[in-house]
């Protein structure tokens, strides 16, 4: 299975403008798009419908700038751990529960505003941390990739990650 | 997926749930987590004569997170400090059934009591508690 990058014959940068991954999608559309295929035998058709999901999963992936620095990590031996990851600093930690709890609390006492306050400076938080890794696989790049900064690489994607699913895991108060 | 009586027990009646005093001179803290699924487990032990008198949990995860950690404060509980650095993560895994999905859950409550143990060690000055007044 090919790395998402070489999936879309990309390279492997982080720098990767939306416009060059369309590009990139519609290139590959072109010569695996399924109506290409529609007089083809089935074999030639479900390889197409494959390789055409396989791009469009890739596109997804690369277009968000957190799984795209996780795919990254992943082709330089940094995969992200399978959930048990124990680097994360205690005080990091400790913030997500805190957070967590305030959640909780929140939406036990049906606290809307207090859980939307929460959500959104949970979102912020994400925000400022996928600038923070933009900024810093740039400098990576620039560097010409030094396998010592790989493990600050891959703590800063950690934490992000550790933010973004627990934006998920609080549930969205219900709108009525 | 289906979790076993015991994982269903924990979750539905889990023991010692709470907090202990994190600045306690006899109270060492662990907190792990894991990224991928967002969750995050903290585990507390209070320490009288290198015996654990107390243990308190607060996991935020699936019931196999909430299980693993519950059943590990019960197994902490009368144990020297020795001993407990001696439970396994598949000791866990063994007495939930956990399936090998679930195994990081209980990675992670052998995490949380290895630095629980390992911060109350520190505020002993790394000496075993006794002297302590």
């Amino acid at each position: 299975m090919l790395d998402p990058f070489s999936l879309l014959e990309l390279p492997h940068t982080f720098d990767l403008e939306a416009c060059v991954l369309r590009g990139a999608l519609l290139k590959g559309s072109m010569q695996w798009h399924p109506d290409r295929f529609a007089l083809a035998n089935e074999i030639e058709r479900a390889e197409a419908e494959d390789r055409m999901a396989a791009l469009n999963q890739a596109h997804e992936k690369l277009s968000d700038p957190l799984q795209r620095a996780e795919a990254l990590l992943t082709l330089h031996g940094q995969a992200l751990g399978n959930g048990t990851d124990q680097t994360s600093s205690p005080m990091f930690l400790m913030e997500m529960m805190e957070i967590k709890e305030g959640a909780d609390a929140a939406l036990a006492s049906g606290n809307d505003e207090r859980l939307a306050k929460i959500t959104a400076s949970l979102k912020d938080n994400e925000q400022q941390r996928i600038h923070a890794i933009s900024l810093a696989f740039r400098d990576w790049e620039t560097a010409g990739r030094p396998d010592d900064q790989l493990d600050s690489l891959r703590g800063l994607v950690t934490e992000a990650v550790y933010v973004r699913r627990t934006l998920d895991g609080i549930r969205p108060a219900p709108t009525h | 997926m289906v979790y076993s009586d015991k994982v269903i027990d924990h979750y539905e009646n889990p023991r010692n749930v709470g907090s202990l005093d994190k600045e306690a001179e006899d109270v060492g803290t662990g907190i792990v987590g894991a990224p991928e699924c967002g969750d995050v487990m903290k585990l507390q032990i209070q320490v009288e004569d290198g015996v654990i008198k107390d243990a308190k949990f607060k996991t935020f995860g699936c019931g196999s997170a909430i299980a693993s950690s519950s059943l590990a404060t019960e197994w902490l509980k009368g144990r020297t400090v020795e001993e407990a650095a001696e439970i396994r993560n598949v000791d866990i895994v063994e007495e939930l059934a956990l399936p090998p999905v679930k195994i990081h859950c209980s990675v992670l409550a052998e995490g949380a009591i290895k630095q629980a143990l390992a911060d109350f060690q520190n505020k002993q000055g790394g000496e075993p508690a006794s002297t302590e007044e």
